[in-house]
């Protein structure tokens, strides 16, 4: 107690020297902190909204082959994979058929471009807890032929309630087609990387695209704990794979290549056709793959950045002690004299680092959680890429715990091993030299 | 047998790339209870002998023997210990730790841990505290105890110094040149708060000083010359 009294005191004996070596180790400190905070906020935006826009963890996709040798996105066996689903055995939240398609929406002489999902909303009850109905019912979409749309598409077209738009878009098979919905619902949907969605009952879709009522183009399951996603995406795969289901896997690198995968490659001409429905099955981190390995790097150049600040830190740190080493050695040897052991004097100086690197490590994390708070309450607007590492428009940034402890861990045994060689030295004085050469 | 025992004691210093001989065959012997005096011009010995006395330098040659000890015996920790035992320091230079209080500083050497033997082991906190404040009380600094040593003029921080060196109640207090540093009335007060303390606890003191008038209040006086005893004669009698 009364070394760590005398360190703390000592520590403070010259402030400006002390203040500035804290200063250095709290900016070290927040610079990981933030950046740490940060990347992991991107991974968990890119994760919530790809899962938001996915709309589950798991995703099982089918490809069928026409008459004439050309691919489509559909399911047309939907009892066999409904059925293989049910034996699997796992533990589902929620079991989502959906088909999907991009439209022109037309509304007298205005129209808009916008991707249209067609959902069974018996399965999607957490989607309808999700979007906020402006004006409207969403759930008449459980009727044929109606449609929800985003606000800003409605205001485009001037469209309301009741009535009745034309929605134009391409069948599977590569043919137009046009259809009359009339509009029931106008919603907000932040899930999706800031773009919104218009929704359309499953059947409806279906019709559009030239399918079958009963058909469907995607399986999304979610999943009570996205750590079971891999073992749930291996058992289906090899469950397929023996029943000769499967897709063969193509190689395909690129920031969107798992979302490719998972949509199928739509209308294409194939020389060895294939009876029924071929299944793919991706899941989230299979989407997101290419998108974390740029998180990851940010990461780890994050890192690299921090060990560099912290040696150089370090190299201040040290020569700082030499000083003080220098400065003290009357005081040392007279310690000595009155009998402080050797390792007293060596644990005073260790003592005097880690209160250091403690106060600095603090002062650090105090900013870092106000710059924190900060970027919490920052809005970001837009449609850009860089929607996808925001969450419903802000940065969904807090303090990851267990690298604050592996950080700080860090700064105080580099702090110590800083002061190492200078507490050693001290601590190996003579204390006759130290009283005759010591002012 | 006496306390302190110099046999043929020489010291050799390295000083670039010649020697110097700071002490050639010095033999010398103090009692307990004595108030001793090293005396002799700049650069003879005196911080040497002092220094051989208070454990933190070894000889090159000889033996010193400290209450029956051949210091050359111990190894580092037994010596530290041996110091902390049984001697105090009071320096030139005071040496106060300049970031305790004066109360803190007289504390200090308590707070080092203490063997078995130590007049001190058994105290508890609230002897050792009222210790502390008898001995600022002894040095007339009892309303003093939480000023800085910055706070405090030279006489002072030497009373401090003193108070400090007594705090363990060592068998011996050494004391080098420990009016160099202040007014010749301050140093009169000094050396008579030494003498009052070597009367009334029984400590031995020995301390080095080339002022002429210091020798006067001397029981023992050791006269060095170029690393060698000149004189040495007592005053008067224990």
């Amino acid at each position: 107690m009364t070394w760590l009294r005398l360190a703390f005191r000592n520590v403070f004996r010259q402030k400006k020297r002390s203040i500035l070596l804290a200063s250095a180790i709290a900016f070290g400190m927040l610079a990981i902190t933030l950046l740490n905070s940060l990347t992991l906020a991107m991974g968990t935006a890119v994760k919530t909204n790809f899962s938001a826009a996915l709309g589950g963890h798991v995703y099982i996709s089918g490809e069928v082959v026409s008459p004439r040798n050309y691919t489509s996105n559909r399911i047309n066996e939907p009892e066999f994979i409904q059925q293989l689903i049910a034996d699997s055995g796992f533990d589902l939240v929620e079991v989502k058929y959906r088909s999907n398609v991009r439209g022109q929406v037309i509304f007298g002489s205005q129209s808009d471009s916008i991707s249209i999902q067609g959902i069974d909303l018996n399965n999607e009850t957490k989607l309808a807890k999700r979007i906020e109905v402006r004006r409207g019912d969403f759930s008449q979409l459980g009727q044929s032929n109606t449609i929800a749309l985003p606000v800003k598409q409605a205001r485009a077209l001037g469209a309301n309630i009741g009535d009745t738009v034309l929605v134009k878009a391409n069948t599977t098979s590569g043919q137009q087609n046009l259809l009359q919905w009339q509009l029931v619902a106008i919603i907000v949907d932040q899930g999706s990387f800031g773009r919104s969605n218009a929704y359309a009952s499953l059947s409806s879709v279906n019709q559009l695209i030239n399918i079958e009522t009963n058909e469907f183009q995607k399986i999304n399951l979610v999943l009570p704990d996205m750590n079971q996603m891999q073992q749930v995406t291996d058992t289906l795969k090899r469950q397929l794979a023996t029943l000769n289901k499967a897709k063969p896997e193509v190689e395909e690198s690129g920031l969107f290549s798992g979302m490719r995968r998972m949509g199928g490659t739509g209308s294409t001409y194939v020389d060895n056709p294939w009876q029924g429905t071929q299944f793919t099955v991706t899941n989230l981190d299979d989407v997101t793959q290419q998108v974390m390995s740029l998180v990851n790097t940010l990461d780890w150049i994050a890192k690299a950045i921090f060990v560099i600040m912290l040696l150089i830190t370090l190299v201040g740190i040290s020569n700082s002690y030499r000083m003080v080493l220098l400065e003290r050695i009357a005081e040392i040897g007279n310690m000595r004299a009155m009998g402080a052991q050797a390792n007293n004097v060596f644990r005073l100086f260790i003592y005097e680092a880690g209160i250091l690197a403690i106060l600095g490590t603090s002062a650090g994390l105090v900013v870092a959680q106000i710059a924190i708070t900060v970027i919490q309450e920052l809005t970001f607007t837009g449609r850009g890429p860089q929607t996808m590492f925001t969450v419903a428009g802000s940065i969904p940034a807090s303090l990851d715990l267990v690298s604050v402890a592996l950080s700080s861990a860090l700064i105080l045994i580099m702090c110590l091993l800083a002061a190492y060689i200078p507490a050693r030295n001290a601590a190996k004085l003579d204390p006759a030299e130290a009283l005759r050469t010591g002012t | 047998m006496s306390f302190i025992d110099f046999q043929q004691v020489h010291k050799t210093y390295p000083l670039g790339k010649t020697e110097v001989h700071a002490l050639r065959g010095v033999s010398l012997q103090v009692d307990e209870g004595d108030f001793v005096t090293i005396s002799g011009p700049s650069g003879s010995g005196k911080s040497t002998i002092l220094n051989m006395i208070g454990c933190i330098d070894t000889p090159t040659q000889g033996d010193v023997i400290i209450d029956g000890i051949a210091t050359s015996t111990l190894n580092d920790k037994q010596i530290t210990c041996l110091r902390h035992q049984k001697l105090g320091f009071i320096f030139q230079n005071f040496n106060l730790i300049p970031v305790l209080s004066v109360y803190e500083n007289v504390e200090f050497p308590l707070l080092l841990g203490a063997g078995k033997n130590d007049p001190y082991a058994s105290w508890s906190a609230q002897e050792k505290r009222q210790w502390v404040q008898h001995l600022l009380q002894e040095v007339g600094l009892g309303d003093y105890a939480n000023r800085k040593p910055a706070e405090l003029s030279g006489g002072q921080r030497q009373r401090v110094a003193i108070a400090r060196a007594l705090a363990t109640k060592p068998v011996l207090v050494l004391a080098d040149e420990p009016t160099a540093n202040l007014d010749s009335k301050t140093g009169d007060q000094i050396i008579t708060l030494m003498r009052d303390m070597n009367q009334s606890l029984g400590t031995t003191f020995v301390f080095s000083s080339h002022d002429p008038q210091v020798l006067d209040v001397a029981d023992h006086v050791v006269k060095i010359i170029d690393g060698q005893v000149d004189a040495d004669y007592r005053t008067r009698t224990l």
